[in-house]
């Protein structure tokens, strides 16, 4: 008989967890970012602890909502970004977290929740690292080619979006 | 070992709300002249992009299984150990999976799921033991699931394993009935531990003066010129109860047409009445739920005309309160060592602990459940995985369970799970 390592859903419900405090700190800047933030970060443990999903998905609206209202007090545009990844993380990992609790407490799972943090990490190391990328090269672009990249991403957004 | 690449890649929409999120944060980023919001924008379309562009990775895996005993009989417990293999050339990077433990079937120890990594060419095993019920010849196909490291997208499929676990149909020792226990009780006369004078056959022993002659072997009287009296199984009347959850929760159906699990297990109460009627038992009618209707055990033309009138208005009644009825007034009601036969599609705890509770309290129980889920999105399907994790939380329990697929009829069903003889 194999042996059991771990209760299924640790490894990614810690992941989030930490992921949502570093959040947080990244987007907490001042008093509501977060009051968002810690909100977010509660929901998301009480979501991890009983296992439901909307709960976990609530945290993650709530942490995203620290970055929006970071973002406009004036937080650093790198701890933006890092707090937006941190969010996407703490949201994918913490619904990987909830769906392992119906494998029962005696699954094995700990490989499939390394490769799957590993995975989500990388990834979203790798978006904000290209997201940063034009600050990295000091490139300061106009106002028209700023609204234009905008009008860019919507038009991606939207092509995204339709169905084939 | 076979494998099926039928499975499509499909979206788990674990994402849904980050489109929202990113036009948002673009737009007040665009309107408060916040760079940084709009990098966090750009950062919601390149995961978008992510999402709408890549794949799950093929169904490349094999299955195999090896156990402790390749014929068991009912009741015997066998140790299951599952080989994984990735036979593709691309890593599986999230594999999950599910092994077909039939319905009836007990885990007792382990877990018959499983979530790991596969390099290409790379094996894991996984075990647990099962508690072989009866009906059943072998395990079913596993299913598999398959993602992206990310898990945005999936594919299911499903694979057999041809040359493991085939156990030939299940046989009851000598002393045994071959039905479990609690349906035996039901469909049949109940066999108690001492000898008598019933019809089923239990054993042949040796003569003793004063046993009645038409109990005499007198094939073996012929053969060897040895007297030897036959035993049967001594016989007694049931007390049967049968109860419909009509609350609000078990007005569930697989799809808007179909029959909800209320009517289901409605039309199998009265099935049921009628049989155990019939075998001569006396049968009590329940209702969980809003009306919360009690018809105390009896037969007779009489008590049927009763049920058949009472019970359509019951499960009809409308559901105000019924969510609230744990059922602790049927705990009360239900005479002791009754046999009570639960019809509930168990998709909440609150019935799962009724079941759990009568049966610690010396009523053998068994739970039909007609099965109300579906599969099309994903929270049906954590619905219904919810729902077969609670079936089996009952099983362990010692509950036997009938998990009654949409689409069969009652008899079918219990002959499937090997209820029937």
């Amino acid at each position: 008989m194999s042996r059991s390592v771990g209760r299924p859903g640790t490894v990614t419900g810690a992941t989030a967890l930490l992921a949502a405090l570093g959040g947080l700190v990244l987007a907490g800047v001042d008093g509501l970012s977060t009051l968002a933030g810690v909100g977010g970060l509660a929901l998301l443990a009480v979501g991890l602890v009983r296992r439901t999903r909307p709960a976990v998905t609530l945290g993650a609206g709530c942490l995203g909502t620290a970055v929006v209202l970071g973002g406009l007090a004036g937080a650093e545009r790198s701890a933006v970004v890092a707090a937006t990844a941190a969010a996407v993380l703490a949201w994918t990992t913490g619904q990987t977290s909830v769906e392992l609790a119906d494998h029962g407490a005696a699954a094995r799972t700990a490989r499939f929740e390394v490769t799957h943090v590993a995975g989500t990490g990388l990834l979203l190391a790798a978006v904000a690292g290209v997201t940063l990328l034009p600050r990295v090269v000091r490139v300061t672009p106009s106002p028209l080619g700023l609204a234009l990249v905008v009008l860019g991403a919507v038009c991606l957004t939207g092509a995204l979006l339709a169905d084939d | 070992m076979t494998e099926d690449e039928g499975g499509e890649s499909r979206p788990t929409n674990r994402w849904r709300g980050l489109v929202g999120a990113t036009l948002v944060a673009g737009a007040l980023g665009l309107v408060g002249r916040r760079p940084a919001l709009l990098l966090a924008s750009a950062v919601g379309v390149v995961l978008l992009a992510y999402a709408r562009t890549t794949a799950a990775p093929p169904a490349t895996v094999a299955v195999a299984h090896t156990v402790s005993e390749a014929d068991p009989a009912a009741g015997e417990r066998v140790a299951v150990t599952v080989r994984l293999t990735n036979t593709g050339e691309r890593p599986l990077f999230g594999l999950r999976i599910a092994d077909g433990v039939p319905p009836g079937w007990t885990v007792v120890e382990g877990a018959p799921t499983h979530g790991t990594a596969l390099w290409p060419g790379a094996t894991t095993t996984f075990g647990y033991t099962v508690e072989v019920g009866a009906g059943a010849r072998g395990l079913d196909p596993a299913t598999v699931l398959l993602r992206d490291p990310v898990g945005v997208v999936e594919r299911e499929v499903t694979v057999a394993d041809d040359d493991g676990f085939e156990p030939t149909p299940v046989t009851a020792a000598d002393d045994e009935p071959a039905l479990p226990t609690a349906i035996t009780r039901l469909l049949g006369r109940k066999a108690v531990d001492a000898s008598g004078e019933g019809v089923a056959f239990r054993s042949v022993r040796e003569y003793r003066r004063g046993d009645p002659p038409s109990r005499i072997d007198w094939r073996r009287r012929a053969r060897t010129g040895a007297l030897a009296t036959v035993e049967y199984r001594a016989e007694r009347r049931l007390t049967v109860v049968l109860v419909v959850d009509a609350r609000r929760a078990a007005a569930l159906a697989p799809e808007p047409t179909a029959p909800t699990a209320i009517q289901r297990s409605c039309s199998a109460v009265e099935r049921l009445y009628a049989t155990v009627t019939d075998a001569g038992h006396r049968v009590g009618v329940a209702t969980l739920g809003p009306a919360r209707m009690w018809i105390p055990p009896g037969r007779g033309d009489a008590h049927r005309r009763r049920v058949h009138e009472q019970l359509p208005d019951a499960v009809s009644a409308t559901p105000d309160d019924g969510d609230a009825d744990d059922g602790a007034w049927l705990r009360q009601r239900v005479p002791e060592r009754a046999t009570v036969v639960l019809c509930t599609p168990a998709c909440d705890d609150a019935v799962a602990d009724l079941a759990r509770r009568l049966e610690a309290s010396g009523r053998p129980t068994a739970v039909v459940s007609p099965d109300p889920t579906a599969a099309d999105t994903a929270g049906r399907r954590l619905a219904r995985l919810e729902r077969r994790q609670r079936l089996q939380r009952l099983r362990a329990g010692g509950v036997p369970v009938l998990d009654w697929e949409p689409g069969f009829e009652l008899p079918t069903a219990l002959a499937r799970a090997g209820w029937l003889s």
